[in-house]
């Protein structure tokens, strides 16, 4: 509401919105990367990650981030290349964010290679720029029920929901990914404790459906999927998008190099469990 | 609702896509660098050489600092890093330290501390091994 009487409004105009705009990517970059910028695993996978795996995630958080505009974003956006323009506002905020605070916190310094400091804030900025897009749904005056009719719509669809649920196990998968704990936590447990684990977040993941459901019911777009229907159109098919994330992050990192591929698959279920909470959290909350 | 305000939006918009352009040129910048060192570099191994930079009196002896420089292109973890006294081939005192990382084609710091005086000795400090992150 509050946006769109400052998009009329005469005095303020565009600067006006622009500067609400900015202002709340800003929080949201800071809000869902600083635990991020504060972790050591974080700073050297910068400059020790692989080029091209590096190069391939950058290049895949665009579309990414497009698609978050589409259904979310800091903006109510009505076209693709406005979609496209909050995409790059949402980059430059990062990219500022995580120059600053890396530089604030001492992680980068003057005498370090250019190899190590764009290595550094480059895959902290995307991620605060994925956090900035997140923004909307939890500081935005468009969140939950005074979110645009359109967009509203849109995120209901079943595509719609499983881009959500990828874009939410993406982002909560990544902070938590580059630590030593994932394969430590892995290696602790047992077979049995893994398959529990499984059914365990299989449930968690349910629940959350479950509860999105409940609230769109009403929503015709949302009639498609329900009961028994729901778990096996739904809940399964994100726990499998949220295992193929929680793999493509793991071996983006790294973190799983050299490994069989039971200890990799068990390392997998392990982060697809903060994996698909995130998943099932960002469908609840957009 | 937009419509009506189209060319309006599309004039007051100016200063957003001027930000969005350098969201954009940040981004295919730091891609380009990225991609650009992941094909021209060859991945060298780490390879370390350690010099000393000063040698002062401390409060537990002897501080000597050194820099560890990488001249590989790729990273080395938990360097071990010895420092040797020695007086015509006899070890007189080892000491040493260890570093967290040492990335490719960058200089880290450090310290380590003798009980001898290193001025009155021959010093030797080099590392003695690493981890491959």
């Amino acid at each position: 509401m509050t946006k769109h009487s400052l998009k009329g409004d005469q005095v303020n105009g565009g600067y006006g919105r622009l500067f609400v705009g900015l202002a709340k990517a800003n929080a949201g970059a800071i809000l869902f990367s600083f635990t991020l910028l504060m972790t050591m695993e974080m700073w050297w996978l910068g400059f020790s990650m692989s080029g091209f795996r590096f190069a391939l995630f950058v290049l895949l958080t665009i579309p990414l981030m497009i698609g978050l505009s589409y259904y979310d974003g800091f903006e109510d956006t009505q076209t693709l290349s406005e979609d496209i323009r909050e995409t790059f506002i949402a980059y430059f905020v990062g990219f500022v964010i995580a120059a600053l605070m890396l530089y604030v916190f001492g992680v980068i310094t003057l005498e370090m290679s250019i190899d190590e400091i764009v290595g550094k804030i480059s895959l902290q900025a995307v991620i605060a720029a994925v956090g900035a897009m997140f923004t909307q749904s939890l500081l935005g005056p468009n969140s939950g029920v005074i979110q645009s009719a359109e967009r509203h719509k849109r995120s209901l669809h079943y595509t719609g929901q499983l881009f959500l649920t990828a874009a939410g196990a993406l982002f909560l998968s990544m902070s938590v990914a580059p630590t030593e704990e994932m394969v430590l936590i892995s290696f602790q447990m047992s077979d049995w404790q893994i398959l529990g684990l499984s059914v365990l977040t299989i449930a968690v993941m349910h629940a959350f459906i479950f509860a999105s459901y409940q609230k769109r019911r009403k929503h015709e777009a949302a009639s498609e999927a329900s009961g028994g229907n729901l778990f096996f159109r739904l809940t399964v098919v994100s726990y499998t998008v949220v295992l193929l994330i929680s793999f493509y992050i793991l071996w983006t990192f790294g973190s799983i190099d050299g490994m069989g591929f039971a200890e990799q698959l068990k390392v997998t279920i392990v982060l697809g469990f903060p994996a698909a909470v995130g998943g099932g959290a960002s469908r609840l909350i957009i | 609702m937009a419509k009506e305000s189209d060319k309006k939006a599309t004039a007051a918009n100016f200063p957003e896509w001027i930000i969005a352009a350098l969201g954009m040129v940040l981004l295919f910048s730091a891609l380009g660098f990225i991609l650009y060192r992941a094909v021209m570099s060859e991945s060298r191994p780490a390879s370390l050489s350690v010099s000393v930079e000063s040698i002062e009196r401390s409060d537990q002896g002897f501080r000597v600092d050194f820099t560890v420089s990488n001249s590989g292109s790729q990273t080395a973890a938990a360097v071990m890093i010895e420092g040797e006294l020695t007086e015509a081939g006899r070890t007189v005192e080892k000491s040493n330290a260890s570093l967290g990382y040492a990335p490719g084609n960058s200089i880290r710091r450090g310290s380590i501390y003798f009980a001898n005086d290193p001025n009155l000795h021959e010093i030797k400090v080099r590392a003695v091994g690493f981890e491959k992150p």
